[in-house]
């Protein structure tokens, strides 16, 4: 690898593979995934590697990748005031607070752990059987799964986002699973239920949303049944509290209204309680549309159509009388 | 009954004729229902098996478990004394003796090894009794198990006499590395026994037990045996589990048997024999019946081992070797031929290379596998203010001088800078004796050699020079490199002590065939004019069996 952006992100893969294999958490905090670096320079053209330096003390990514770029730049300014032979192999210390790597205090011995093959350790020999038997239980790995979002036409943006934790892809898989539109779903999971898991702290897999309830929220919403902002509402609840879409639809009587004449209706009402902003919109102040679709809305409590609302506020607004 | 897996080239080419009058022995416990026919054994001389005639003997009621049990433990007090086998001896052997006759009153099933009384080196883990290595360092530590070894001799009957006297964690060839003590050659008190099994090889030769169990690491069971006039067998590397037997080297450490006949070494390494989940390094391989192939010298043919090739290691007697040794040897050589064999000589060129090669393999393992002896997990402890005084006063004070100069030989050995030249250098020439033997294997049915270049020499001979010490590993260490089988059994006698010293002759063989070795020992041993090795100590015994 070449700098230190390449090597995080390689780091981050790793992360993402093992907690994918469920062997690890993967948490450089915790000690459970580590990371040291060996960092050489040499001069364009120069076959053989110059000398390798160690670094050591790097507990996140970003440590991971501004600690190579540090030794990069280190290693290269001494060869470039000719005193590339101080670059000694060594072990340093990256420090966060310094953003710099120093050498490690020189130690009193060299520790010799004098190893010699173990011989109460034979050969251990895998059939081709249990090598198999492990390839195929592995999991769908990170990169399979980014490839097989892209293909679905996903934005670069969605497939590293989906991909990047197992549970939300998972979750994810089993919404479209369920008939939901990719893109509709990605969007869902990334705007409003991500913002909520942040808020309150939870995991997707700790949300009271179902993933099969996400794909019928989508499915309301597409045939209809009830408008994009009654669904923010109902995902909010679904997230809180759990239960069915069909249910709340029910329990709060949320079906859109769709009905031309119904809306009509409230149109007609809202124009005519309100004369004084009826003529100032037919004297050129257009702005107060805004006005009049919020009341209609409100009038019909969140559940018209905003679509079929403006239509027909329009038509009646324009219209001579 | 013939085994399954027949070693490559089988014993079948030479066998007697008549195989349906072999001893139809498994290791399956019999009745002992009193009104069936006791199964007649091929062996009619008493001599060549005493596990063999024990059982007869129990089973037909000429003699009970407790009054054998108490003639040999007569026989053991009165000849403590003056050899100093055991460190420990049990008190509940005439308890299980007696056990074991309610038992055959009430007609139910026994062992195969009912009634045989066992010796254990004292590095092998008895669950009741102190296991100390030869060492201050575990004086007085009693293991909460026994050695699987242990255990499967439990399990087939047999009775626990006591732990026999050794140098301290196997470093060795004359129990005079014994914290506690030394012990002395039967033959000749003022001789050692051969290390570092010298307790359990005494224990058999002087009929304090019947048979014994010792470990080999670089000749520990055939150098005793070889000094102490029995038989010594050293089974193939992963033939036996090691689990409870206290490491010296992994690579190289195995359990072995100790007998006054082929046919009964052979009998308790099939006992202990067999694969170990609790040891990585043991061999899945099936154990071949090594208990039953003991015929009678009666029903021999002359020259009962035609067709068999015997290569005779021209590098094994040379000048080193003492006049004694070469001649029985010699005469042993002479004996095979007689019985059909073709013995020629055959040059190892990298034979002396062994003993520097084990030497530093030997320590390198040991510096690791003692270091556990750090007066915490168990044994003795010197206390001390801080963790690095208490690990180097417990060692320290511990720990014997032998012992002492193999883990530093070995630290040296593996250290940054040496390693290459020591070590891994050693390792090389590990393989090129192995490849050498497999050569030589390939082209000869056994190997043969003294097990040492002397008889038994003084006490205190040695003692002050470690390295005349090692010198007469010689002959035995290339084996362990190479983890072979081997069987060494009394051949000749060399001039010393009153009646002469025994001297043993080595039969090497290819990797997992101790049939073939047993085989052809046991028809050596059984044609040998005038030869029991009986040591004068006990010779005045109207039967010491």
């Amino acid at each position: 690898m070449r700098n230190g952006i390449e090597a995080a992100e390689y780091a981050a893969e790793i992360q993402r593979v093992v907690r994918y294999l469920g062997v690890s958490n993967g948490n450089m905090q915790e000690g459970s995934l580590r990371c040291d670096v060996n960092v050489s320079v040499r001069p364009i053209g120069q076959l053989q590697f110059g000398t390798k330096v160690e670094i050591k003390n790097l507990n996140a990514f970003s440590a991971v990748s501004r600690a190579i770029d540090y030794e990069i730049s280190r290693q290269v300014l001494l060869h470039s005031q000719g005193q590339d032979k101080e670059i000694v192999q060594e072990t340093r210390l990256w420090e966060e607070g310094a953003q710099k790597t120093v050498t490690m205090r020189k130690k009193e011995g060299l520790s010799d752990y004098r190893y010699f093959p173990e011989p109460d350790l034979p050969g251990v020999f895998l059939t081709q059987d249990y090598v198999d038997g492990i390839h195929n239980s592995l999991p769908e790995l990170p990169e399979m799964k980014r490839r097989r979002y892209e293909k679905m036409g996903l934005s670069m943006q969605d497939v590293l986002f989906l991909a990047n934790d197992m549970n939300v892809a998972e979750f994810f898989d089993t919404t479209i699973k369920k008939g939901a539109d990719a893109k509709l779903a990605a969007n869902w999971i990334m705007s409003d239920i991500a913002a909520y898991m942040k808020n309150e702290e939870l995991s997707i897999t700790e949300v009271k949303l179902s993933p099969q309830e996400l794909a019928e929220l989508i499915a309301s919403i597409k045939d209809g049944t009830i408008s994009g902002k009654i669904g923010k509402q109902i995902l909010f609840e679904l997230l809180a509290k759990g239960g069915t879409v069909k249910g709340l639809i029910e329990e709060k009587d949320l079906v859109q209204i769709v009905d031309p004449a119904e809306i009509e209706k409230m149109v007609e009402k809202v124009l005519s309680e309100n004369p004084k902003q009826l003529d100032q919109y037919r004297s050129g102040k257009t702005k107060l549309q805004g006005y009049f679709a919020g009341q209609i809305m409100k009038l019909s409590k969140g559940k018209a159509n905003p679509g079929l609302l403006n239509k027909i506020l329009l038509e009646k607004l324009n219209a001579k009388s | 009954m013939l085994s399954t897996l027949q070693p490559p080239r089988s014993l079948s080419h030479f066998r007697t004729k008549p195989l349906l009058l072999r001893r139809h022995t498994s290791l399956k416990p019999l009745s002992s229902l009193s009104s069936q026919p006791v199964t007649h054994s091929t062996l009619t001389d008493q001599s060549q098996s005493q596990i063999l005639s024990t059982r007869d003997s129990l089973l037909s009621r000429q003699i009970t478990a407790a009054e054998l049990a108490e003639s040999f433990l007569a026989r053991l007090r009165r000849t403590e004394p003056h050899l100093r086998s055991f460190l420990h001896v049990s008190d509940a052997v005439l308890t299980q003796a007696r056990d074991l006759d309610d038992k055959l009153r009430r007609n139910e099933e026994v062992g195969p090894l009912a009634g045989v009384l066992v010796a254990v080196k004292d590095n092998i883990c008895t669950a009741e009794m102190p296991s100390t290595a030869g060492s201050r360092v575990l004086e007085g530590y009693t293991p909460p198990y026994d050695a699987t070894a242990v255990r499967k001799i439990k399990e087939l009957g047999g009775i626990v006499v006591g732990k026999t006297n050794l140098d301290e964690f196997g470093m060795g060839s004359t129990t005079e590395g014994s914290a506690f003590q030394v012990t002395a050659n039967p033959w000749d008190t003022t001789r050692v026994p051969g290390g570092s099994s010298g307790g359990s090889a005494a224990a058999v030769s002087a009929r304090q037990s019947m048979v014994s169990l010792g470990s080999d690491t670089g000749g520990s069971v055939r150098q005793p045996a070889s000094f102490c006039g029995v038989v010594g067998l050293k089974p193939t590397y992963g033939r036996v589990s090691r689990f409870g037997l206290m490491a010296y080297a992994s690579s190289l450490d195995v359990i072995g048997c100790f007998g006054t006949s082929v046919a009964d070494a052979g009998i308790l390494l099939h006992a202990i024999s067999g694969h170990d989940r609790l040891d990585a390094t043991s061999s899945k391989r099936e154990v071949p019946d090594l208990a039953s192939q003991f015929v009678s010298i009666s029903l021999l043919q002359s020259k009962p081992l035609k067709g068999l090739k015997i290569g005779l290691i021209r590098e094994t007697l040379d000048d080193g070797v003492d006049i004694g040794v070469t001649s029985a040897i010699r005469t042993a050589a002479l004996h095979l031929e007689e019985l059909g064999c073709s013995v020629t000589e055959v040059s190892l060129p990298s034979f002396s290379l062994g003993l520097p090669a084990y030497y530093v393999i030997a320590s390198s393992e040991s510096s690791s596998n003692l270091s556990r002896y750090d007066g915490l997990r168990y044994g003795n402890q010197v206390a001390a203010d801080e963790l690095n005084s208490q690990y180097m006063d417990s060692r320290a004070k511990g720990f014997g001088s032998e012992v002492k100069r193999r883990i530093l030989t070995g630290t040296y050995a593996l250290s940054a800078g040496y390693y290459d030249a020591y070590y891994k250098r050693a390792q090389q020439v590990r393989t090129i004796i192995r490849k050498s033997f497999k050569a030589a294997l390939d082209e000869h049915d056994i190997l043969i050699s003294p097990a040492a270049p002397s008889a038994a020499y003084k006490i205190g001979e040695k003692k002050n020079d470690p390295l005349a010490m090692y010198a007469g590993d010689i002959m035995t260490v290339n084996v362990n490199l190479a983890g072979l089988p081997a069987l060494v059994l009394p051949c000749g006698y060399a001039e010393g002590g009153s009646a002469g010293l025994p001297v043993g002759l080595q039969m090497i063989g290819a990797a997992f065939d101790e049939e073939k070795l047993l085989g052809v020992g046991h028809i050596f041993e059984q044609t040998l004019q005038n030869c029991r090795f009986v040591p004068p100590l006990i010779a005045d015994e109207d039967k010491p069996c």
